[in-house]
């Protein structure tokens, strides 16, 4: 059958351009909320060859807006699902599904490299960071977008044309000391990530240790509560052993919520200016008898909670038990989309919440604050994904230029924000840096030949850098691995290092290099590295402009933050000074002073 | 492992949404039937949205077979759908994508049903006009739905360029969802609040009864309030009134740290230009208390007129103040002290109410009504939104194309030649070309290459038309921007491009739930988009 009719109009209302989008091979990265939308514009305007690539499954709370999906498909690969619904629209686009995650190696800067564009519909700053550096290594255009709730955002980005995503700081991660988790909580997100990060890890999965949520950055300031809360930790492991007999909830609520509080109790100084936590008795407490889990949506009583607390335990030790008996030893992990998991870090929460008089929540708020829940419907990734189409339009046909920054707003008097693009911000860490290619044999290249050959001898570098490689292998005091070979440290082909210029701050600076090393053919066995020829590393700039002047005010709203939680991220984050268990000292800062953005403390993780 | 009590299958698949409109949003939804006039791809994609997130019943109306064409742009027809109804196969292809929603179709026009059944229409909660529909019959469904108080939505999706024209009577929001609702009563506190500061600052500026670390950490509420007792002792009793004054007084709270790090006295000082404000009633809130069905209640007032006619009272009674919604930000604060100071908020959000639901049961007896009619929750929900409800009153099609046109708004638009009211005059005039024509043989502008020219001079004789009936004057450089409009939209041929079909879908959807939620502030009246330029401009016509 011939698709003449199917063009008709396409044609029509987009001219010449239609040529050069039957021709464009575009990667799409995220196939959920804006991904599906934006498949189907893609598939039905004629886009010639699209891959999809998305590492998630596909989950019942999907389908109120992802309409690829179906019942059928929950627990599927989205990409390979969105694949296959689409392509019945128009047998005239070549679409192929990879399930996986956007950073694995295969997927390097060559094959980004393949495409004319890409498009980000992602929901996460950590992959959205990473297709962002992949693509300005690959110089191909970017159509970057996002949505929270009624508010949605589309940003066209170009390698030394626009700004970058990293152009502008994004809002810091949320993460918490872990003396205001474990001994002092003030507000009711503190409760939460004690029930689900500490708690239920400690009793059904992997140690605490492994946490995000935790920010270690204070721990020295408190060693001694520390070197007590990992006590606590290990007699909480010996209960542990005890799931499955029938005092086991006891058990368990009588070490959290009376001998771990007595303890802290004791702590006089802790609570010279705090009202001391008050210990809860499982035996004075009274359960109620209730035939089932109360609503989600109001406030439990204490009975409720404690009722709760302990038929969410019996449930998860069934679960446990059941595995262990068909031969598993599985360690659960929480998902806010179980039940029974969700059951108890919402009791937990609130029974802890009881002890240190914060006031409770409704489960359904504890699901939204533990599973960091950003509100999502249809209608905003309708509009966010035909923008981005829209902005394609204008990269496909050479106009960049012409391409806007889009923002979606609920206001009633104007439906988008539209501004031009603007250009890189010239200390950005990740756009304003040098580019080179390093060709080399990884496995006998080593550090220090790289750096003496190299940094030293080609590029005239100081001794004053450092060398990162996802976290720092190499600066002046920290010469652990200059024997170690490339490969050794884990450096391989399409790798990515960064060079630091760290000359005194009276000295001028150079901008970040950023090598990517592309393995080599031995084919001069004797020589393990081609020595590049020397470009030209600008200076950074003596007084770079503040990051704040270049956020516009109001517009830059959090790409990955809910309203609803950032009010209660926002009082935990100020309230933090006080929490920490010496009130009269400052946090010490997280993130280093000049903003590098690769983290070297590693108490610090971020999160999403 | 079904656990009971646990959140339902469909509330867990609704669970994103429920964050946004809650609950009784979502009933609303679900009891809602949408009429969708002409299964366009604009409208498919409008239909679309609303069946996702639950909408109770939808109708489609639509006469025509499935084309070629629709498959380029409907993403809801498929191969095996050509030649077949199109409001069937629409329908049925929208109904697979939830289950709980019924779709139901009628091979019809709506011409013949506003002619022979125009009963059929008051059942339907919001209509949706889409495609090529003529004024003669846009007008007549106006004239049966408007007096109706059912919402329609016009909407034309044209090559790049989409409009969406809601005509709704009436339409109060209280949830319009204000990014803060916090009034922190500082130039009228109550006693507790007053209390409260003469106890905690009684030594802010002694450093011996105080210590650095209570200093540093008094609520910046409190710091405020004593700082502000303390300057009108010393100018008549006034607070600070201009931008000068306010700097003064942010002198007078810096002179009062202790130390340069006092991150409250920081907050304080960052407080005083948002905050300082004198107490008055916002301007939307005062139009709903002047408004005749606040002012003269009857027995058929709704819910909406006798909690604002409370509110009124309220206010009255109580130096022109709203009641307090009782939310207080964050501040750098002992825990015990911050809660001390919300449960002082909360408690006065509370008495407030009280007196409020007082007020309303009293009314409601007054009207003959059962006074426990209104639940205290509605009640509640109205007094944390006073000062941030909102009363639309829209304006008819009718309104708008015979009876009161608002010729001003388009004339003052018409110099600019980036403005998007040319794409409003072309639409109108696509709208015109297309009513000229009989049913059966309806050719949109510039769908035959051969009468692309006659066309396009044929669009422009209707906009001169439609602005000698508006009284307009216009010169040749005034229409530049026009000119390019009716290029555009003739160049498409009367064709949609999915990919704005697609946004006008979320664009009418997201109006249509703000609509039928009663939450959030719809765009009144008319929207245009340009997908050249990626802009939006909402008109009042």
């Amino acid at each position: 059958m011939t698709r003449a009719g199917r063009d008709k109009f396409a044609q029509k209302s987009l001219g010449g351009l239609h040529r050069n989008i039957k021709q464009a091979k575009c990667l799409m990265v995220g196939a959920g909320g804006i991904g599906c939308e934006l498949l189907k514009n893609l598939v039905l305007t004629g886009f010639g060859e699209i891959h999809i690539v998305d590492l998630d499954t596909i989950d019942l709370s999907n389908l109120n807006r992802q309409f690829l999906f179906g019942r059928q498909h929950i627990k599927k690969p989205k990409a390979l699902v969105a694949k296959e619904t689409a392509s019945r629209f128009n047998p005239n686009t070549k679409l192929t599904a990879h399930h996986a995650n956007i950073k694995d190696s295969n997927f390097n800067v060559a094959w980004f490299k393949s495409f004319t564009i890409v498009f980000n519909a992602l929901d996460n700053l950590d992959a959205r960071r990473h297709v962002n550096k992949m693509c300005l290594a690959a110089d191909v255009p970017l159509i970057e977008s996002g949505t929270t709730g009624f508010n949605g955002q589309v940003q066209v980005i170009s390698k030394a044309v626009t700004e970058c995503y990293d152009c502008t700081t994004k809002p810091i991660p949320k993460s918490f000391p872990v003396c205001t988790i474990r001994s002092t909580p003030s507000q009711p997100i503190h409760c939460i990530v004690w029930a689900k990060s500490y708690l239920f890890n400690e009793l059904f999965g992997a140690s605490e240790d492994e946490v995000p949520e935790f920010d270690h950055s204070e721990d020295t300031d408190n060693a001694q509560e520390i070197k007590n809360l990992r006590q606590e930790a290990q007699e909480l492991k010996r209960i542990r052993e005890t799931l499955g007999q029938p005092e086991f909830a006891q058990n368990v609520f009588e070490k959290v919520f009376n001998k771990d509080i007595t303890r802290l109790l004791e702590m006089k100084d802790m609570w010279k200016n705090r009202k001391p936590p008050a210990p809860l008795s499982f035996t004075s407490l009274s359960r109620g008898s209730l035939s089932s889990c109360p609503s989600d949506q109001r406030i439990w009583t204490p009975e409720e909670n404690l009722w709760v607390f302990c038929d969410s335990l019996d449930r998860l030790s069934l679960r446990i038990l059941g595995l262990k008996s068909m031969g598993e030893d599985l360690l659960l992990s929480f998902d806010k989309d179980d039940e029974d998991k969700l059951d108890f870090v919402a009791a937990s929460a609130n029974l802890r919440s009881q002890v240190f008089d914060i006031g409770c929540q409704s489960k359904f708020n504890i699901k939204q604050m533990a599973g960091n829940i950003i509100p999502a419907i249809a209608t905003t990734n309708a509009i966010t994904a035909g923008i981005c189409v829209m902005q394609a339009f204008k990269v496909l046909k050479q106009k960049i230029k012409d391409a806007r920054m889009v923002f979606l707003s609920m206001s009633g008097d104007r439906g988008l924000i539209t501004e031009p693009l603007r250009t890189p911000n010239p200390s950005c860490q990740i756009c304003g840096v040098a580019r080179l290619d390093f060709e080399c044999d990884t496995s006998k290249i080593q550090l220090q030949e790289f750096i003496k050959v190299v940094l030293q001898d080609v590029f005239e570098y100081s001794p004053s850098i450092s060398i990162l490689h996802d976290k720092l292998i190499y600066d002046e005091e920290y010469d652990d691995n200059l024997d170690a070979s490339f490969e050794n440290l884990g450096i391989t082909d399409g790798s990515f290092l960064t060079i630091l210029d760290e000359s005194d701050d009276d000295q001028p600076r150079r901008v970040n290099l950023i090598v990517q090393i592309k393995t080599r053919s031995p084919s001069e066995p004797e020589k393990s590295f081609v020595i590049p020829h020397r470009i030209d590393i600008p200076m950074k700039q003596a007084q770079p402009p503040s990051l704040d002047s270049l956020v516009l005010s109001g517009k830059d709203f959090g790409r990955n933050n809910s309203p609803h939680v950032s009010n209660e991220v926002e009082q935990s984050r100020k309230r933090k000074a006080e929490d920490t268990l010496d009130s009269n000292q400052e946090p010490s800062k997280k993130v280093k002073a000049e903003g590098e953005i690769i983290i070297i403390d590693d108490g610090y993780i971020e999160i999403d | 492992m079904s656990v009971p009590g646990a959140p339902t299958a469909k509330e867990k698949k609704y669970d994103r949404q429920l964050r946004l409109w809650g609950a009784g949003g979502q009933e609303a939804l679900e009891t809602a039937h949408i009429l969708l006039i002409n299964a366009t791809a604009a409208g498919s994609e409008t239909l679309k949205n609303l069946v996702l997130p639950g909408v109770g019943q939808f109708t489609i109306v639509d006469q025509a077979v499935v084309t070629d064409e629709d498959l380029g742009t409907n993403f809801f027809l498929d191969d095996s759908s050509i030649g077949l109804s199109r409001a069937q196969k629409a329908c049925e292809l929208l109904c697979e994508l939830n289950p709980e929603v019924q779709g139901h179709f009628i091979k019809d026009t709506i011409e013949n049903i506003v002619k022979s059944s125009p009963e059929k229409l008051k059942d339907f909660t919001t209509v949706i006009a889409t495609g090529d529909v003529c004024t003669d019959t846009l007008l007549s469904l106006d004239a049966i739905l408007y007096p109706l108080g059912i919402p329609i939505f016009v909407v034309k999706c044209v090559g790049f360029t989409m409009s969406c024209r809601l005509a709704l009577a009436e339409h109060p929001i209280v949830e319009t969802h204000p990014a803060s609702t916090v009034d922190l009563r500082l130039f009228n506190p109550f006693p507790e609040l007053s209390a409260l500061v003469d106890e905690k600052t009684a030594f802010i500026n002694d450093q011996e009864k105080m210590t650095t670390h209570e200093h540093g950490h008094l609520p910046y509420v409190l710091i405020l309030l004593q700082t502000l007792n303390e300057w009108k002792s010393t100018h008549d009793n006034q607070p600070p009134s201009n931008y000068s004054q306010k700097n003064e007084f942010k002198s007078l709270l810096r002179s009062k740290m202790w130390n340069a790090d006092e991150e409250n006295f920081e907050e304080a000082i960052a407080a005083v230009l948002p905050h300082f404000n004198p107490p008055s009633i916002p301007s939307e809130t005062r139009a709903i208390f002047q408004d005749e069905k606040c002012t003269s209640l009857t027995k058929e007032s709704t819910q909406f007129w006798v909690i604002a006619r409370a509110i009124k009272e309220f206010s009255e009674k109580n130096d022109g103040l709203l009641p307090l919604p009782g939310a207080l930000p964050d501040m750098k604060a002992e825990s015990k002290d911050y809660i001390r100071l919300q449960n002082i908020y909360k408690s006065k959000a509370r008495a407030d109410l009280a007196a409020v639901v007082g007020i309303v049961r009293d009314l409601l007896k007054g009207l003959g009504r059962d006074g426990g009619e209104i639940a205290e929750s509605e009640v509640e929900t109205f007094c944390k939104h006073a000062g941030y409800a909102k009363l639309i009153r829209g304006r008819s099609l009718n309104e708008e194309y015979e009876k009161s046109p608002k010729a001003q708004v388009i004339s003052n638009e018409l110099s600019d030649p980036t403005s998007l009211i040319h794409y409003y005059l072309g639409l109108r005039a696509y709208e015109a070309f297309i009513s000229e024509q009989s049913n059966a043989q309806r050719t949109a502008p510039g769908a035959e290459d051969s009468t692309v020219d006659a066309d396009t001079e044929k669009l422009k004789k209707h906009v001169t038309e439609l602005l000698d009936k508006l009284s307009i004057t216009y010169s040749s450089e005034l229409l530049e921007g026009t000119e390019k409009a009716i290029g555009e939209i003739v160049r498409a041929g009367g064709g949609e491009l999915h990919n704005i079909s697609s946004l006008t879908g979320g664009v009418v959807a997201q109006e249509v739930i703000k609509v039928i939620t009663k939450q959030y502030i719809p765009m009144n009246n008319t929207v245009l988009f340009d997908g050249i330029s990626s802009r939006t401009t909402v008109y009042q016509l």
